[in-house]
């Protein structure tokens, strides 16, 4: 059995990954050590993390069995890291073999990546059965259009640029705010014919190729003239945005059914299946049994994916597993914690779910720090900010607290005894635990949730919270709902808005220092500012 | 070269590289230029970037790609219409069949200068061009059969035959097995998909036919 370290960077989203034996040690992104979101540090390596892994795991990278970098490879910094000693693994086999081998799926199962570009595509596809991937199609960026440059650009323009032509919102960080915006728009013919003629799909091609050139030239033109001059026309532009995106890619996933009907299970990564209401809408296709996105689906996943590349190549990860939860990141013992403490003024008590379970149902903000930190984007848990559901007027004070753009839809977090109850379908409830995918909310649920539901569409982002995975988490929610019938809670991630989730206790007591929150569950005690 | 096509006007040379300049009402122009790989008729992304005609809007002014070997390509572009969005205006396919050529051969060596010649003589009986030669030797400048006058003329095409010092990292393939793939710093960008290799240990003959794509 064998060691074996995954990193990427040199481009967005570095971090770096260790599995032992098979298992899953530790990940971590770079943007969580350097607090720099990565969208706003391009070109950044995982030197930081590499350093973070190697001293929580105690094994030197140069000690260990294989490191593993992921295309496109910065090869000084490799060098550096593995002493000349490395193994390469291709963008998309990364983001494929980590979608498929934590998917747990069995059967037939199709695994797609799709993404803004890697060692020169934009999109592989692979058919997989009992552990055994072949690819099928890999699209190559230089003949291929690609979804995820039509957003990224658009992204990029649509608030316009700022003294140094740097858009004012970023690739790769700020495409949710767009989908977030997306449902209070409406169809425009004229938009959706714009963006239709950067990108089209045909026969299982995306096309012309060079969508991201030709989507910048159309949103400068378009910003020049005005169609991004008020909130209303950013929201027509972005449901144009979101629904011609899911007209060509679900053309193109029927197109592939016809071809290979025998495959229903599908398996996603890569930066495009980080729009849940895509992953929405093709969770409700009538073919498809079940969809599992990569919960790292960005290129902060592509460090593990190569660390579990190279463990299914050496015959340690045989078939696809599923992961309890992703606290992958660095776990802090009670007695750093409290040494943390010292330097802030605050009371401290020891944990009491049902106390707690009362301040949320009066309103109180909670901070929420267990465990390792998330892996991927979501908070999940580990580092979650924590509201009731029922008040929508919450958004209100959360958005000041958290310094957040108002449109950012906040997302709930259910127990998994109540996920049907509440929610339109019951497929794919596996990647519901990691918040990959939108539900339609059930009409008497509506009313009693509001905080937690997309206004104008009914939809909600929920992540189904299992006992046995995520024991504390679930116990919060038990607790709540004793008092309020509803079990369901508001989670947001712990930071504030353009800052990296948080990572360490002394982060956390900022926060409450500065009243971001009204109490910190950090582990086994509560603290308060006195 | 110069052309219009209705309000755009349109200048393209070869003469050191690609360049485009458009000139038209549209702030912004893209300027695409893609490759047919052999027996493909598919063509493949080399490089696009806008320029504008206006200043102060971030980007050049004009479009200008180094590319001084020869390869198969097709020059688009592109601007923003708003009754149907991007809108192609124009294109042109590289092709210098019966056209005249430059050749500058930037070496003081004579015996590498005759190496380059024969294959400049081949590459004109492949492309049926006319060709004009600039050299440090006057007996090859006149080796070949027709005269023109040049005074004036505006070649379709120069190529400048030469090779950067040994010392030079203008251009480098960090992994040769991205045949084609050129690095700039940390990001890559697609200089043709056949050539050129790194030139630093390349014999003159293997040079000149790695520009002018000779087998």
């Amino acid at each position: 059995m064998s060691s074996i370290y995954g990193f990427f960077g040199g481009s967005h989203n570095p971090a770096t990954s260790l599995v032992i034996d098979g298992e899953i040690v530790c990940c971590v992104e770079e943007e969580r050590i350097t607090r720099i979101k990565s969208g706003d540090n391009f070109d950044a390596l995982a030197e930081l993390s590499s350093k973070v892994v190697e001293n929580y795991s105690n094994l030197k990278i140069i000690d260990s069995d294989y490191k593993v970098f992921v295309e496109p490879v910065t090869d000084n910094f490799a060098n550096r890291l593995s002493n000349f000693n490395y193994d390469r693994v291709s963008h998309h086999d990364a983001h494929c073999y980590g979608a498929y081998f934590t998917s747990g799926m069995e059967g037939k199962t199709i695994t797609i990546s799709y993404d803004g570009g890697g060692d020169n595509s934009v999109m592989k596809v692979y058919t997989c059965e009992d552990g055994k991937m072949n690819l099928l199609y890999k699209y190559n960026m230089c003949e291929t259009g690609s979804l995820s440059h039509l957003w990224a650009f658009s992204t990029n323009g649509i608030m316009g640029y700022d003294k140094y032509f740097e858009g004012n919102w970023k690739m790769c960080k700020d495409e949710g705010k767009l989908m977030g915006m997306a449902p209070n728009g409406h169809y425009d013919e004229k938009i959706y014919k714009f963006l239709n003629s950067c990108i089209d799909y045909k026969d299982l091609k995306f096309f012309p190729s060079n969508t991201a050139g030709k989507t910048q030239i159309v949103i400068d033109s378009m910003y020049q003239k005005g169609y991004f001059n008020t909130k209303t026309k950013k929201e027509i532009f972005s449901y144009n945005l979101q629904k011609i995106t899911e007209d060509l890619f679900l053309s193109f996933l029927n197109d592939l059914h016809q071809r290979l009907p025998e495959y229903k299970k599908l398996c996603f990564a890569g930066g495009l299946f980080a729009n849940v209401k895509l992953n929405q809408k093709i969770n409700e296709l009538d073919w498809v049994d079940e969809i599992y996105i990569y919960p790292a689906m960005g290129d902060e996943g592509l460090s593990l994916g190569a660390c579990i590349y190279k463990a299914v190549q050496l015959g340690e990860w045989k078939k696809p597993k599923k992961l309890k939860n992703l606290y992958f990141g660095l776990k802090y013992s009670d007695s750093e914690i409290l040494k943390i403490s010292e330097d802030f003024n605050f009371n401290v008590e020891i944990y009491d779910s049902k106390l707690i379970a009362n301040d949320l149902n009066e309103g109180k903000i909670i901070g929420w720090f267990q465990d390792g930190f998330e892996y991927g984007p979501r908070a999940l848990g580990a580092r979650s900010i924590l509201v009731r559901p029922t008040d929508i007027g919450t958004h209100e004070v959360l958005n000041s607290r958290l310094k957040r753009y108002e449109l950012m839809p906040f997302a709930p977090i259910v127990m998994e005894e109540f996920f049907e109850d509440i929610f339109v379908g019951n497929k794919s409830k596996y990647s519901a635990e990691f918040m990959t995918l939108c539900y339609s909310t059930k009409e008497e649920w509506i009313d009693k949730i509001p905080a937690v539901i997309q206004k104008s569409d009914k939809t909600a982002r929920p992540q189904l919270v299992k006992k046995d995975n995520c024991p504390k988490f679930w116990d919060i929610l038990n607790e709540y709902h004793k008092l309020s019938k509803i079990p369901v809670l508001l989670n947001t991630s712990f930071n504030s808005h353009n800052q990296p989730i948080i990572d360490n206790p002394e982060d956390a007591f900022i926060s409450l220092e500065n009243s971001i929150i009204d109490k910190l569950v950090i582990e086994n005690y509560v603290y308060t500012n006195k | 070269m110069f052309t219009q096509i209705n309000n755009e006007k349109i200048r393209l040379n070869f003469h050191s590289g690609i360049t485009v300049h458009v000139d038209g009402p549209q702030p912004y122009y893209l300027v695409e230029v893609n490759e047919f790989k052999k027996n493909s008729d598919t063509p493949v992304l080399i490089e696009s970037y806008h320029i504008t005609t206006k200043p102060g809007l971030g980007y050049s002014s004009y479009f200008n790609l180094p590319i001084e070997f020869y390869f198969d390509f097709e020059i688009n572009i592109y601007c923003f219409n708003e009754s149907i969005g991007l809108q192609k205006i124009f294109s042109h396919r590289y092709n210098d069949n019966g056209k005249l050529l430059k050749f500058v051969l930037d070496t003081s060596n004579l015996e590498e200068a005759q190496i380059w010649i024969n294959q400049i003589k081949k590459y004109q009986s492949i492309h049926n061009c006319k060709i004009v030669l600039e050299s440090m030797f006057d007996e090859l400048n006149n080796s070949f059969n027709e005269k023109y006058i040049t005074k004036g003329i505006d070649f379709y095409k120069v190529y400048r035959i030469g090779r950067y010092p040994k010392s030079s990292s203008d251009w480098r393939t960090i992994d040769p097995r991205k045949e084609g793939v050129m690095w700039f710093g940390y990001w890559k960008t697609f200089w043709s998909y056949q050539h050129p290799r790194c030139w630093t240990d390349l014999s003159s003959k293997e040079i000149i036919n790695d520009i002018l794509c000779i087998e």
